[in-house]
């Protein structure tokens, strides 16, 4: 079998620095990626972010990611992890700063979370919340039916009710937290900030 | 529905980490002490979130601290929290730059709350906390900055009200006459609060046990409660604590 190797793509969408501790901790030790061309040296991919997901788009077009991440995916059969605004670019498109598309890689559009002053739920929704199994899943092995994970985002992905919607979450609204499609997979929260829970979904994502 | 918080929170000035008392510090140990000694990766796994704090009284080193902060959150995987001498956008920015989720914010809100908006439109006003620090004179309450060494020159409850509703993302309340004492939170702080805040509210100062922590959380107003006493909750104190917590019904996260 040939031996993993885990490229996170580097393409300045906010501090990396606590997702590369998490993976060191579970013994993957990652590259950085600035090239896409060498993406084909990978079989895991990492895409992280925090921000604005119409930035995250336009920043992974500028410097030609996006051929390279569809090749690797479907061509390539790489397994690739989208995290935060790293998931919200798999789906077709974001109603963000005036929207743009995504990669396309599952139908669900990513909206803007709604608010709910009376119960205290404000945007951007800040904190640990409970991530709720809704179909099997490779990810949450080992966390339970329920499990609690950290967020902070103001735009969530839609649920379509489809199988790859691996795990879900309440806050004023129900949003999609994970998704798992074949190769694909990403979440909302972020594990490297999630205690060993999250430790668990990364050392998931590899075996 | 989001979970209650316990937040530890690391007092750091000149290389060492402090017990604080009144705001008087104590040296407990260096980072290697934390880490190795102390086993602070281990403590972490009973938090949810990490306040560091560069507490030095005079002149701050930003290099040290950043750098024992940097050793922390090597084994750390929990949002982090970074604050102490915060004076401008590039302060700040430093602290970001070196893995802070939040920066602490405490002078500046007195003395150049523009900084807020700065930061805010950069970062995002989530990634602000404003940290009040509180002294009981007499029945009246007084704010204070620069480390509690000096009484600031606002009206408490009108400038509670306007940093409430500024671009920040969470406030900490924190008891100067209750800091290190162990002997519970001063439950006035929350009454200054206005009665329709929005964002969350943080209570510090006085934990001592489980039980403080508990009634605290128990409070619809409080959103998180912080603790900074090194001493109080050692070996699986902290362990412990959060499993009765969360067994007396406290909506905390749970970690398997």
């Amino acid at each position: 079998m040939k031996k993993q190797s885990t490229a996170v793509v580097d393409y300045r969408m906010g501090n990396i620095q606590s997702l590369i501790n998490a993976l060191k901790y579970i013994e993957v030790l990652p590259e950085f990626l600035s090239d896409p061309r060498k993406l084909k040296n990978f079989t895991h991919i990492i895409l992280p972010g925090v921000g604005s997901a119409v930035e995250a788009y336009r920043r992974l077009k500028k410097l030609e990611f996006i051929e390279y991440l569809k090749e690797s995916v479907y061509e390539r059969d790489s397994k690739l992890l989208g995290i935060c605004v790293g998931m919200q670019v798999l789906g077709q498109s974001t109603e963000e700063d005036g929207g743009s598309e995504g990669l396309n890689f599952i139908d669900n559009k990513i909206l803007k979370l709604p608010t709910n002053l009376d119960q205290k739920m404000k945007v951007p929704h800040v904190g640990f919340n409970e991530v709720v199994k809704s179909a099997p899943s490779k990810l949450l092995r080992g966390v339970g039916e329920h499990a609690d994970f950290y967020f902070v985002h103001s735009y969530g992905m839609e649920v379509l009710s489809k199988d790859y919607e691996t795990g879900i979450t309440n806050y004023s609204d129900s949003f999609v937290s994970v998704i798992e499609n074949e190769n694909i997979f990403g979440t909302q929260f972020h594990p490297e900030k999630s205690q060993t829970n999250g430790l668990k979904l990364l050392s998931n994502f590899f075996t | 529905m989001l979970k209650k918080r316990i937040i530890f929170s690391l007092l750091f000035s000149e290389g060492y980490f402090n017990l604080s008392r009144n705001f008087r510090l104590q040296r407990i140990g260096d980072i290697n002490w934390l880490l190795n000694n102390y086993d602070f990766s281990n403590v972490s796994r009973s938090i949810d979130e990490l306040i560091v704090l560069d507490v030095t009284k005079g002149k701050r080193d930003s290099t040290l601290f950043l750098d024992a902060v940097r050793k922390i959150s090597e084994d750390v995987f929990i949002p982090i929290s970074l604050g102490g001498g915060i004076r401008n956008f590039d302060d700040a920015k430093i602290f970001f730059d070196s893995g802070a989720d939040k920066i602490i914010i405490n002078t500046s809100l007195f003395d150049n709350s523009k900084l807020i908006d700065d930061i805010s439109s950069v970062y995002g006003s989530q990634s602000i906390v404003a940290y009040l620090d509180i002294k009981k004179e007499q029945e009246n309450f007084f704010l204070y900055k620069n480390n509690g060494s000096e009484k600031a020159k606002v009206k408490t409850s009108e400038f509670i009200n306007e940093i409430a509703d500024k671009n920040i993302g969470e406030l900490v309340i924190n008891s100067i006459d209750k800091d290190g004492t162990g002997m519970d939170f001063l439950y006035q702080t929350i009454d200054l609060l206005p009665f329709d805040i929005t964002i969350p509210v943080l209570l510090s100062g006085g934990a001592g046990n489980f039980k403080h922590l508990y009634s605290a959380l128990s409070d619809n107003r409080i959103d998180a409660v912080v603790t900074a006493n090194l001493l109080n909750f050692v070996g699986d104190g902290l362990v412990t604590a959060r499993k009765e917590i969360i067994g007396n019904g406290i909506n905390l996260a749970v970690w398997n």
